[in-house]
């Protein structure tokens, strides 16, 4: 059943017995190192800071320009709000005039308008937000749930230790998008939120396998021994010894969770198995307009643009924060 | 040296086996090298083929399970009758080639049917008395507990025809009035007449006597073998049945099915009519979206997708394809709900929304962009090109002037009168791209005019959990398939035993009102032309007097074919396309 | 280790029964079945209702149905769907379909993931690396339904219009063979200087070769000729050699050579064989192929170099058998592109319906659909392969063995072939057989967009109708091949590592 020894991004390999020592001497001053030592790797990471940017861009663009529920945003026009269709053609402008553009601006519908008139700029913002907060609800119920059952699992062994991963076995059978889509069809239905929780709820086990491996080991480790011998409680030594020291694995992997969560949700949404009208999402809008590509083609690439930003620039912050914890495991897209 | 000498040896060797390889297999001639078409020197010849999104199921259509419209497409020209939908308008037409039929009488209404003397199945066995007799006994009822049938509307009131083995005329006397009794005859799609000697035999009789007799007799019991077979034994389970079990009454018959991928028609040998334009016909399945871009790549020859504007506007932008836009029966509707909620006792509150429904905006936005000419639909029961058409519209028009064109203001003010204002209305609709779009549009007017629209968009609309089985509606949208039949829509607005789920039928709004009962009998007993127009008026006025229901637009429709491909002619009932598929060639 | 098979074995059963419990209670409740009876006309609608309820059994409780299903399942009847019809024999074409179409995209994109992963790895940091990795995460992110699209409109639409007038634009021209140039220049290694020269030459040679098939309009007949299957097949003696013995040696060269050349004189010995084969005709002629080169490489390797020049000439042949097989396909590509409408790429489905060709005009057939959806599947896999060859590679690489191969003064070759890719790619086959596993499930995206009806179509089917039979049929196979491939990967991995206990 043992699978963790996988090999790693060998390029930090040197920093990191650097940082396992510390860890065993004292806690306050070698945690602030740790933290600067990782924080120093991250932003050396080219990738990870043009990812940190686009991640920023991204969010930063869809939720200033159409606001967030009650906070409204500088862009004048709704998502939901329909009017006549003015050629429906995008108005957005890069090219300045003196290269023969028509100067840089945003026009009446920088992105063009869909079959009702409303401005795709606006929806395509509104399907970034769903998409975004569908990835990162996936990404926050898959990590707890995932690290609550790898941790459980790893330290108690024994029969919880079966039972836990014989559930994660079974939950590892089902293909993905055959689980995400009986729920999909089943929940989605009833909004966004509830959609995410129980995606979230089908997408756990990779996390619970990695923690799990994770915390098998760290359980063998002196300071653990020590607290044990004192007669800490099993909770206190997940909580204050155990999960601290596992903290890179889990960023790293709700990292890459999120990004994968972004294309599940889209596939699904593509297959109409996922994010419901009048809600919309990015997946979404692609299988709206699917049929656009030769004659609205702008309907049918901005959603796409939208997607990829978000998945690379996610994969670039795990990539670099991988680097910067150096977790021994690696990726596998499913 | 030596080396080189291993060196040659080896190649040798290497040769000889190579040689004796070859004069193994050399033995296959140079045949199969003009990629199959191989036109023949006489008879038709040629491929056209068409892409349908659903699969095909069952080769017998006239099941209950196996109604669908992608298994007519298919058996269109395979099983043969005495009339079938097609033309421009889809209306009935007779198949003179099967068998001329004639009404007799109207009171009692009789019908001399007399089948073509050189009809045959594929397999050489006259089409005649035990396939007449296995027909009315199906579509009749007679047997329901043996034989499954989509409905026996009609049929059902008419006497057991008289006839004997080898016998080919008969006649279908009704015990009462039945306006739609020439689709009532043995025709196409469910309607359709099924080899009987392949059931008899499958249910184990020795002779067609035996099976007329059994047929005639009262007892269902020696008739459960071939019952079985009737309803199950054609439905296709990844393989053809065995070709002796599916002898064709048309032009084609079905020579080969590659499970979810394609069938393939050949022409008839037996077919004594005119001969088919092409030598085959391939029904290729392909899903709605990928069709316009199969098109364009010369996969298929003929598409006819459900039209979304884009689907649309990619076909008219492609260079090389033909295409035909129109309107289809099938029609778009608002309904209200009578049983519950804001509008059930509430006429002027019907009125007012009827006032804020966008129905021309509608139209300019989501059906224009496909058919230009398209117009706003005043009445629901008759197509713009159906008889009678023309008298339910100028019957209406008072209150469709009234009520039935956009005015928030006039909306507004109603409901200020009936302090009305903020009223929440939730409007249900099934899932998709063209009623989403349009729900937001109502949304919108219907807020302006003072409503609080919940527009409730859901994939189990229909489901008998979902929003219109259990009235969970205010307003419902969606389409009702329409036909040139009156019989079809009867059930729509008739009082209901019990409005619930099982109970309600298609009067999903459950309305109520006798004097349209009273109505909708009086239409449905009429074999006159003239008298069911004039009826067919009043019930539309009624409609809208009452404000029962609000018909908004004609489902758009779009053919469209590759280069050199001929006589493809859309019509606009369910049968679809291949109602002409025998005169399809491609150049 | 019986034992711990035999355990592992009996865990994956109650795992696979427990998870199709979860799938069948799931897959009863995504829609109702009698949504689209209740739509039918009302003298139709109570029958089609019976009917449907009988045959779904769906008044009986979940769990009856469940182990009715279940009881039914293992003696390999897997039930009639909502229609009546046979779930099994649906099941089977739609599984052939995928397995066609997922073979040729996993072996595609093992075998290129990992060589660019090792090509990668080995040179490090470099603006190749850079390169190589960037494209990788965009690859990883994309949605596969986006760029199918976009692949269906770009490749197959507008490459079947260019194909009437095969005409490569000089601006076209000029960007492949930068790429190339770059490509090459970033792989090879040494100074600058020979970076530079590298560089320059491969550019010249793309766009040299681009202008001439551009001109030549080799792309609406295309065929290689005699001269270049020669030069391919001896340039794979020489370049297979070099992998497995290096060229400091005669004898595996010598194999290598002459196995290329017995493929020459094949390739016009066998021309009347090859003008129609049959499958059958092929395998026996690869077997042969494989028995020739080895008794080549056994005879001229002799004693001491027979480990070497088996494989070089065994590789090198089937290397020449393959160029051969290529050539034979694209000299039938005119007479099939003509009887396609001069259209071969094809945007949807498996086959042209009743397609009667020669085998290479059906191979093409199916070369023409599977080429859209194989590379979708490659661009989005490939990722996982590259980067983590690239990282299983680079921890090899700084082992204490590899230095110690390097301090002892082995060529860069051995260094690389013996120490790090054997060692390296020991990882990677327990990836790919748990990789493999979720590949089924996988494919029904790519399935949705090209238009195939296979495992995919019929899992959305079922949840479209709310039928459990074949969404347990998919499940069956695509859950089965998960638990399966687990299995195996834990045996697998179990044996390949001594430090894993098999209590």
């Amino acid at each position: 059943m043992t699978r963790n020894a996988q090999p790693a991004g060998a390029e930090t390999a040197p920093a990191a017995p650097g940082a396992a020592n510390a860890t065993a001497h004292g806690l306050t001053i070698v945690a602030r190192s740790q933290g600067q030592l990782i924080r120093r790797r991250f932003f050396r990471h080219r990738g990870a800071l043009f990812g940190m940017f686009l991640f920023l861009v991204v969010v930063v663009l869809s939720i200033s320009s159409i606001g967030l529920g009650p906070i409204p945003g500088w862009w004048d026009k709704s998502p939901t709000e329909t009017g006549t269709v003015t050629g429906g053609g995008p108005t957005l402008s890069v090219l300045p005039s003196f290269l023969g553009g028509g100067g840089v601006h945003l026009g009446e519908h920088p992105f063009g308008q869909d079959n009702i008139g409303r401005d795709y700029f606006a929806l395509t913002m509104r399907g970034t937000q769903v998409s975004l907060m569908i990835a990162i609800v996936v990404g926050l119920v898959s990590t707890l749930v995932g690290t609550i059952i790898g941790a459980a699992a790893g330290y108690f062994r024994g029969w919880i230790e079966s039972v836990l991963m014989r559930v994660t076995d079974v939950m590892i059978a089902i293909p993905t998008l055959l689980i995400a889509g009986l729920i999909g069809s089943i929940v989605a239905d009833r909004g966004v939120v509830l959609f995410a929780l129980f995606l979230g709820l089908c997408l756990w086990t990779q996390i619970a396998r990695l923690v799990r491996g994770e915390v098998l080991s760290l359980r063998e480790k002196e300071y653990v021994e020590a607290a044990r011998s004192v007669g800490t409680s099993a909770g206190r030594i997940i909580f204050k010894h155990i999960l601290p020291n596992a903290m890179g694995i889990i960023i790293v992997s709700a990292t890459l969770a999120i990004a994968s969560a972004v294309l599940t949700e889209s596939a699904l949404s593509f297959l109409d198995l996922g994010v419901q009208p009048p809600d919309t999402s990015l997946g979404r809008q692609i299988n709206d307009y699917r049929t656009a590509l030769t004659v609205r083609p702008w309907l049918f690439y901005w959603p796409g643009v939208f997607i990829i930003a978000i998945a690379l620039s996610v994969n670039f912050i795990g990539d670099g924060l991988r680097d910067a914890f150096d977790p021994r495991q690696t990726r596998v897209r499913d | 040296m030596t080396r080189f000498g291993r060196t040659s040896k080896l190649v040798a060797a290497a040769l000889g086996g190579v040689l004796v390889l070859s004069a193994c297999s050399s033995s296959d001639d140079d045949s199969g090298d003009d990629g199959g078409e191989s036109p023949g020197a006489s008879g038709p010849s040629g491929t056209v083929t068409y892409a349908m999104a659903q699969p095909w199921q069952s080769w017998n259509v006239a099941t209950a399970g196996a109604n669908s419209a992608a298994n007519g497409q298919v058996m269109e020209q395979v099983i043969s009758g005495f009339w079938t939908y097609g033309n421009e308008d889809g209306q009935p037409i007779p198949n003179e080639d099967f068998g001329t039929f004639e009404k007799v009488s109207d009171d009692p209404l009789t019908v001399n049917y007399t089948i073509n003397d050189a009809a045959v199945w594929s397999d050489g066995t006259p089409i005649d008395c035990d396939d007449i007799l296995l027909w009315w006994t199906v579509q009749s009822g007679t047997f329901d507990s043996v034989f499954s049938a989509v409905g026996t509307q009609g049929v059902e009131d008419t006497a057991r025809p008289e006839c004997a083995a080898g016998d080919k005329a008969f006649t279908l006397a009704y015990d009462q009035p039945f306006a739609d009794w020439v689709t009532a005859g043995p025709g196409h799609g469910n309607n359709a007449m099924l080899p009987a000697h392949v059931v008899s035999q499958q249910g184990g009789f020795g002779s067609e006597e035996e099976f007329i007799a059994a047929l005639q007799g009262d007892d269902p019991a020696p008739l459960e073998a071939a019952g079985e077979f009737y309803n199950n034994g054609w439905l296709i389970s990844g393989a053809l049945p065995d070709p002796a079990l599916i002898p064709s009454s048309g032009p084609y018959i079905v020579s080969e099915y590659v499970a979810d991928q394609s069938i393939t028609l050949t022409a008839n040998p037996e077919w004594w009519g005119e001969p088919p334009a092409s030598e085959t016909v391939v029904f290729r399945t392909i899903a709605e979206e990928e069709q316009v871009q199969a098109l364009q790549n010369g996969e298929v020859d003929i598409i006819e997708p459900q039209p979304t504007v884009d689907i649309a506007q990619q076909i008219q932008a492609a260079s090389g394809i033909a295409n035909e836009v129109g309107d289809e029966y099938t029609y778009e509707h608002l309904d209200f709900n009578f049983n519950q909620g804001v509008f059930a006792d509430n006429l002027a509150l019907r009125q007012a929304f009827s006032l804020c429904v966008p129905r021309e905006q509608l139209v300019d936005n989501l059906i224009r962009p496909v058919v230009p000419d398209s117009t706003v639909k005043e009445v629901r029961n008759v197509a713009p090109w159906d008889s009678g058409y023309e008298e339910a519209v100028a019957a209406s028009q008072p209150v469709i002037d009234e009520f039935g064109v956009q005015d928030i203001e006039r909306a507004r003010q109603i409901l200020e009168e009936e302090d009305a204002v903020g009223t929440p209305v939730v409007l249900g609709t099934l899932e998709n791209q063209r009623r989403v779009d349009a729900g937001q549009l109502i949304q919108a007017a219907c807020n302006e005019a003072g409503f609080e629209v919940d527009f409730q968009p859901a994939a189990d609309f229909f489901d008998t959990n979902g929003a219109l089985a259990q009235n969970r509606f205010d307003v419902a949208m969606y389409a009702w398939a329409g036909a040139a039949d009156r019989s079809g829509w009867n059930s729509t607005y008739r009082t209901v035993t019990e409005c619930s789920a099982e109970g309600k039928g298609n009067n999903n709004g459950c309305y109520s009102s006798p004097e349209m009962d009273e109505l909708l009998d009086q239409v449905l007993r009429t074999s006159v032309e003239e008298e069911a127009i004039e009826l067919t008026s009043q019930i539309e006025l009624l409609l809208w007097e009452d404000m029962v229901t609000i018909p908004l637009y004609q489902h758009p429709g779009i053919t469209a074919w590759g280069q050199g491909v001929e006589n493809v002619i859309p019509n606009p009932s369910q049968n679809g396309i291949a109602w002409n598929a025998d005169q399809w060639s491609k150049s | 280790m019986l034992v711990f098979i035999a355990r592992r074995l009996f865990v994956s059963i109650w795992v696979f029964l427990a998870a199709s419990v979860l799938v069948f209670i799931l897959s009863t409740n995504v829609r109702d079945p009698l949504a689209e009876a209740r739509q039918l006309p009302e003298t139709a609608r109570e029958s089609a209702i019976r009917v449907i309820t009988e045959r779904m059994h769906l008044e009986d409780p979940v769990l009856v149905r469940y182990f009715r299903w279940l009881s039914d399942a293992v003696t390999g009847n897997l039930g009639v769907n909502r229609q009546g019809l046979d779930v099994n024999a649906r099941l089977e074409t739609a599984f052939s379909a995928t397995l066609q179409l997922i073979t040729g995209a996993t072996v595609l994109a093992i075998i290129i993931g990992i060589t660019i992963g090792v090509i990668s790895a080995l040179r490090q940091y470099s603006a190749l690396d850079q390169t190589v990795t960037f494209i990788a995460f965009v690859c990883f992110s994309l949605p596969l339904f986006w760029v199918g699209t976009l692949l269906k409109q770009f490749l197959a639409l507008d490459f079947n219009d260019w194909l009437a007038d095969p005409v490569i634009s000089p601006l076209f021209i000029g960007g492949i063979a930068l790429i190339t140039g770059l490509f090459c220049g970033g792989v090879v290694v040494g100074d600058r200087r020979s970076r530079i020269t590298a560089f320059v030459s491969s550019t010249a040679a793309m766009a040299i070769l681009l202008s001439v098939l551009s001109a030549t309009e080799w792309f609406s007949d295309p065929s290689l000729g005699p001269i270049v299957v020669a030069l391919t097949a001896i340039g794979g003696a020489i370049g297979f050699t070099t992998l497995v013995s290096g060229l400091e040696w005669k004898p595996p060269l010598q194999a290598a050579l002459i196995a290329a050349a017995v493929g020459i004189v094949a390739y016009f010995a066998l021309d009347p064989v090859l003008d129609d084969p049959q499958l059958l005709t092929i395998v026996l002629l690869l077997l042969v192929t494989v028995g020739i080169c080895f008794a080549i490489g056994w005879f001229l390797g002799g004693d001491l170099y027979r480990r070497n020049a088996i494989p070089a000439a065994v590789l090198t042949g089937v290397f020449t058998g393959a160029v051969i097989f290529v050539d034979r396909m694209l000299s039938s590509f005119q007479s099939y592109s003509a009887s396609v409408n001069n259209r071969p790429i094809s945007t949807v489905g498996a086959e042209t319906p009743n397609y009667e060709g020669t085998f290479w005009e059906s191979g093409l057939d199916s070369f023409g659909h599977l080429a859209l959806p194989t590379l979708a599947l490659v661009l989005i896999s490939l990722a996982t392969y590259t980067r983590y060859t690239r990282a299983s590679m680079l921890e090899v690489m700084n082992q204490d063995y590899v230095r110690t191969g390097r301090a002892k003064g082995l060529s860069e070759r051995a260094v690389v072939t013996r120490h790090v890719l054997r060692n390296g790619l020991i990882p990677i086959t327990t990836l790919i057989a748990y990789d493999i596993g979720t590949i089924v499930g996988g494919a029904v995206v790519t399935e949705q967009v090209f238009g195939w009806s296979a495992m995919g179509s019929m899992l959305f089917d079922g949840i479209r109708e709310g039928d459990p039979m074949p969404i347990m049929a998919f499940y069956v196979v695509s859950g089965g091949a998960i638990v399966l491939f687990n299995m195996v990967a834990d045996i697998a991995y179990a044996f390949l590592d001594p430090r894993i206990r098999l209590s």
